[in-house]
């Protein structure tokens, strides 16, 4: 039978070591074990026979996680809720590798030049030729903007987040980095791209019409 | 790179069946950016709160913009979030 505890309880628990260390550890344990089952629905049921791996592997690398951190908890939402999210980032970061493991960036990333898509002219059904090389040049000038604004890493992280859909922390992973920083590198280089763009007079949604 | 190279890249490569420049999503991120947004690990300190928050019915929209905005850009964090959110609303009150 588990214990109820608020969330001052949880900590004097999970300082305390010995007995009630372990009995919070497997109480904590078991309403993980309870919760990922919901929280991955989605994508894996529990009848899956990497299931019970998965969840076990997240579970005991939540505990890990919760002992190491417990200063950082800051009392803002339920202790639980604070676990949950923690055990919820683990199981699907493990999720998101599993899935991803044999999709190859390697072809996706290297361009054709010579093979781009082609341009959206279709809100314009019969363009005038001097409005197709308007778009044409805006079309080049853009490209050229985001060339020279974008480091190769951002390009990379770009192309695999919006040509493969392929999540933040997977892209982070093949490129050497983790999520956090990679998320901070894009921010970096959408800000850099916007400011670029705005000074050389573009405007984004004449723009994204161009673009198919 | 040689032609056969190419050819092949060309049949088997997935960004080849894409018929959208990859730029355009580019464009729309840059249009949505903000000076200031939380990275997914400032998001990770207040989703639980958040989540309790939105969940009690408050408009968290309001009072926590930042994690709101990220929850729209980043599609990692809003999994998690609607991940969590199915735990907190289970019937056995995980």
């Amino acid at each position: 039978m588990m214990n109820k505890r608020d969330n001052e309880q949880w900590l004097a628990d999970l300082n305390a070591g010995g007995e009630a260390q372990a009995a919070a550890l497997n109480d904590l344990r078991t309403l993980i074990l309870i919760g990922l089952p919901y929280a991955l629905s989605p994508w894996m049921n529990s009848s899956d026979p990497r299931f019970v791996p998965l969840v076990e592997e997240a579970a005991q690398e939540t505990l890990l996680r919760v002992l190491d951190h417990l200063n950082e908890f800051q009392g803002r939402s339920q202790f639980t809720t604070w676990v949950h999210t923690i055990a919820v980032r683990a199981a699907l970061t493990e999720l998101r590798r599993k899935y991803w493991e044999n999709v190859s960036l390697e072809g996706l990333l290297e361009e054709d030049e010579e093979n781009l898509p082609p341009l959206k002219l279709a809100a314009d059904p019969s363009p005038s030729p001097e409005r197709l090389a308007e778009k044409a040049e805006l079309a080049q000038r853009v490209r050229r903007i985001i060339a020279e604004e974008l480091s190769e890493k951002q390009r990379r992280a770009l192309i695999a987040l919006a040509v493969q859909g392929m999540p933040m922390e997977e892209a982070a992973r093949r490129l050497g980095t983790n999520r956090n920083a990679l998320y901070k590198l894009l921010h970096d280089a959408r800000l850099r791209l916007k400011q670029r763009l705005v000074a050389e007079g573009v405007s984004i949604s004449e723009a994204l019409e161009t673009f198919g | 790179m040689n032609w056969i190279k190419k050819f092949f890249r060309h049949i088997f490569s997935r960004h080849h069946q894409s018929t959208q420049d990859w730029r355009r999503s580019v464009l729309e991120m840059v249009q949505s950016t903000d000076d200031v947004e939380l990275s997914c690990d400032e998001v990770l300190v207040l989703l639980a709160e958040y989540t309790e928050r939105e969940q009690r019915g408050e408009d968290v929209r309001q009072l926590m913009p930042l994690v709101a905005a990220h929850l729209e850009r980043c599609r990692d964090c809003l999994e998690e979030y609607q991940a969590l959110h199915r735990i907190l609303d289970a019937p056995l009150g995980a």
